[in-house]
């Protein structure tokens, strides 16, 4: 009985009590509106979509794309049918493809997981496996609605309701997502990389005096406008995605920056003077005192960074980089009101939910020491 | 054992902290630099490990010229503890404490056992404190693990600045006990900052005063109390230095053992007699195992001539009496108290071993005091 207590527990129960949702909302199948849609031979579908994992892959227009599960074939799972295509509208999702997996069985399969987690690690201070497991399911959730054309001509027919137009005509939601994506993690990527070692490099003794200027230029990144830095960029690297990626570094640099800096500063001189007084090398007091101490203040500006970053990349539709700013720019040329909308949506699920992400990751990145209570 | 040559240490915008330090720090000895704020008693100190350059003279750690290691090396085979203590909150106890043993690629097992050896040398559970995080300790406890992690690779040398000065006044107490107890263990070399008087001359073997960087006395803390060379000496180690030498002297030491004392069985003639033979006023009483039971003058004599045990005034030996291993301070303080000249010392079990007269204790002070005044 008690065991039964400890499988259900409270994140089990919300699975469950989703996965009951999905299974009910399955049976309810709603007409499709989007002449596109309807043109590819989808008239009816539930809203509930199949689970689309997201795979990685890399393609000479951009750097590196992020697909749904058309590409399983890529990562070799092995389940995907040969017949289904790259089309523009996979629409389909529920459409036909008998392997692919309703989204209420993986709810039921994050049920047995949060469940068994929980037997396992009962009673246990675990900080590791639960959030980032959690994480990753509710991720996999977001990312299999965005893999499903039919909810969100669904949701914008339900705002929209006399609009002829509903999705984006160029391109699927799930591409647009795995562009946006791209942008952000890779321009993540170099922003943490490039933020965390000018914030070292500054708070080293031999490069202080470097400080004020650091934090100066990081400063006027964020006050010169996006949209300016893209305009700038474009004649001088191109059109397409590395402008963008520039302009996203530049402009979110800033928290990263002042986050190590302040971080680091704000280690106490005392625990450095005993790590120096016992023989630990300079790099050893860095990575093995300094970073771990100031890893909290760190993750946060790093979680603001990717936020912010999220937001700023819907303007690299200007220059051609893709993503969610497409519809949106689209959207308002052509006053097409469900695109803008689409896009400002999916962008604002982006952000919460990379927002969630980074914070599971920044507890689980936290020294355990930190966090602790007497 | 560590050797200060005409030591300077001038920063960088011209102030000299240390201005020709000269002396000699004894192995297996606890050697306190103390003086007032900017004396340069802790940047004498950190030079030692090369936290601070040289800018003249030289340092002989174990006769070798201390820029003759490689500074690293050099740090982690002397023990540093700090009055911050400076524990690393991501680190739980064992990984504080392996530090330094980790930096020199102990194995596992030997790091193991060495933590727990020096966690339950400062008397913490090993089982209990291992794997807790700094902030789950008190003030105290944290402290506790600072010295284990100084004494984490069994350096011969430590350096401790402040390390108890951070601590409320009884559990500062209680750790310097235990590190004496400690130190009488591993006989460490150590060099022990303080500003606290009581402090140095309770922990150290030998105080080194020092005044705008220069070293002004170098002495056992008995001759400094005694012999304190000049004014400056005299006013830092305070008005009642002769108070604070009678704390370093133990009873043992001073008292006399032939006490006058009867039996409890005694007639009063015959402790008329003891009195008399010893031309004192009053006789100790005692039972057949020689535990204290009271004392007896010459007037309870004449008011009680036929029973002692009428003529004795009855007391407690645990309240009349002073242990051996009291400090002559005690013993001053138990006299002025209770109204004696003298006291009587017992050992464990309430016993007689000898007495000690508020005279003797004039006596020590006079003779210091005396010395005192003529070396000023």
């Amino acid at each position: 009985m008690s065991g039964l207590r400890r499988f259900f527990t409270p994140a089990a129960l919300v699975w469950l009590v989703f996965a009951v949702l999905l299974f009910a909302a399955l049976s309810v199948r709603e007409t499709i509106h989007d002449p596109q849609l309807r043109a590819a031979g989808v008239t009816e579908a539930s809203i509930v979509p199949d689970l689309w994992l997201p795979v990685f892959r890399f393609s000479p227009s951009t750097l590196l794309e992020m697909h749904g599960s058309d590409d399983l074939r890529v990562l070799g799972f092995g389940l995907l049918p040969a017949d289904v295509s790259d089309s523009p509208n996979p629409a389909a999702g529920s459409a036909g493809a008998p392997w692919r997996v309703s989204l209420g069985w993986f709810a039921l399969l994050m049920v047995v997981i949060e469940g068994l987690l929980g037997l396992r690690y009962a009673g246990v201070d675990e900080k590791l496996v639960r959030p980032l497991v959690r994480a990753a399911g509710i991720f996999l959730v977001i990312w299999s609605f965005y893999g499903h054309e039919p909810f969100w001509d669904w949701m914008l027919h339900g705002i929209f309701p006399s609009s002829p137009d509903l999705l984006y005509n160029s391109n699927t939601v799930i591409s647009l997502a795995g562009q946006h994506l791209t942008l952000v993690i890779i321009s993540s990527i170099l922003t943490v990389a490039i933020g965390l070692a000018l914030g070292i490099l500054v708070t080293r003794a031999e490069f202080r005096e470097f400080l004020p200027l650091v934090s100066d230029v990081v400063n006027s990144g964020q006050t010169v406008p996006t949209l300016a830095i893209v305009a700038i960029m474009a004649p001088i690297i191109g059109f397409g995605f590395w402008p963008a990626i520039v302009a996203l570094i530049l402009y979110g640099l800033l928290p990263v920056v002042r986050n190590t800096i302040v971080g680091l500063e704000g280690v106490d001189p005392a625990m450095i003077d005993a790590a120096r007084g016992m023989g630990m090398t300079p790099s050893q007091i860095l990575w093995q005192i300094e970073v771990p101490n100031a890893s909290r203040i760190i993750l946060a500006g790093v979680r603001t960074s990717v936020v912010i970053n999220v937001g700023t990349a819907a303007l690299g539709a200007y220059v051609g980089s893709g993503g969610f700013g497409n519809p949106i720019a689209s959207g308002l040329n052509q006053a097409i009101q469900p695109w803008v909308l689409l896009g400002a949506l999916s962008a604002a699920l982006l952000a919460i939910l990379l927002d969630y992400i980074l914070g599971r990751v920044e507890y689980v990145m936290t020294p355990k020491g930190l966090i602790i209570e007497r | 054992m560590i050797e200060f040559q005409n030591v300077v240490k001038q920063f960088p915008d011209g102030f000299r902290a240390v201005n020709g330090l000269s002396l000699t720090v004894h192995d297996g000895e606890i050697t306190v630099f103390i003086g007032p704020s900017g004396c340069g008693k802790t940047t004498s100190m950190r030079m030692v490990n090369r936290l601070l350059s040289i800018t003249e003279g030289r340092i002989l750690v174990e006769g070798r010229d201390n820029r003759d290691y490689p500074a690293e090396e050099l740090r982690r085979k002397i023990g540093y503890a700090i009055q911050q203590i400076g524990l690393f909150p991501h680190m739980t106890v064992l990984q504080n404490i392996a530090v330094v043993p980790r930096l020199l690629g102990w194995e596992e097992d030997r790091i193991r056992k060495r933590v727990d050896e020096l966690l339950e040398l400062v008397g913490l559970d090993p089982d209990v404190n291992r794997d807790k995080y700094p902030r789950q300790l008190s003030g105290g406890q944290q402290q506790r693990v600072g010295v284990a992690r100084a004494l984490g690779a069994d350096p011969p040398i430590m350096l401790m600045d402040e390390p108890f000065g951070a601590i409320d006044p009884i559990t500062r107490e209680v750790l310097q006990d235990e590190f004496l107890e400690i130190q009488k263990r591993i006989s460490k070399t150590i060099i022990f900052v303080t500003h606290d008087i009581d402090e140095a001359i309770k922990m150290g073997d030998r105080i080194a005063i020092l005044k705008d960087g220069s070293l002004v006395q170098y002495d056992t803390p008995d001759t400094l109390l005694a012999k304190p060379k000049n004014r400056f000496v005299r006013d830092f180690v305070g008005a009642d230095r002769q108070l604070k030498r009678l704390g370093l002297l133990r009873v043992r030491e001073l008292m006399t053992r032939d006490t006058p004392n009867v039996s409890l069985r005694a007639s009063t003639d015959d402790a008329r007699r003891a009195i008399e033979a010893a031309a004192v006023k009053s006789a100790f009483v005692v039972d057949e195992d020689g535990v204290l039971k009271g004392w007896v003058d010459r007037e309870g004599l004449r008011e009680n001539p036929d029973s002692l045990l009428d003529a004795m005034n009855e007391g407690d030996f645990r309240e009349i009496g002073v242990r051996q291993s009291a400090t002559a301070r005690e013993a001053l303080s138990a006299m002025v108290a209770r109204g004696f000249r003298i006291t009587p010392v017992v050992d464990e079990r309430g016993a007689l071993v000898g007495s000690i007269t508020l005279r003797a204790l004039q006596e020590l002070a006079d003779q210091g005091w005396v010395e005192g005044e003529q070396a000023s």
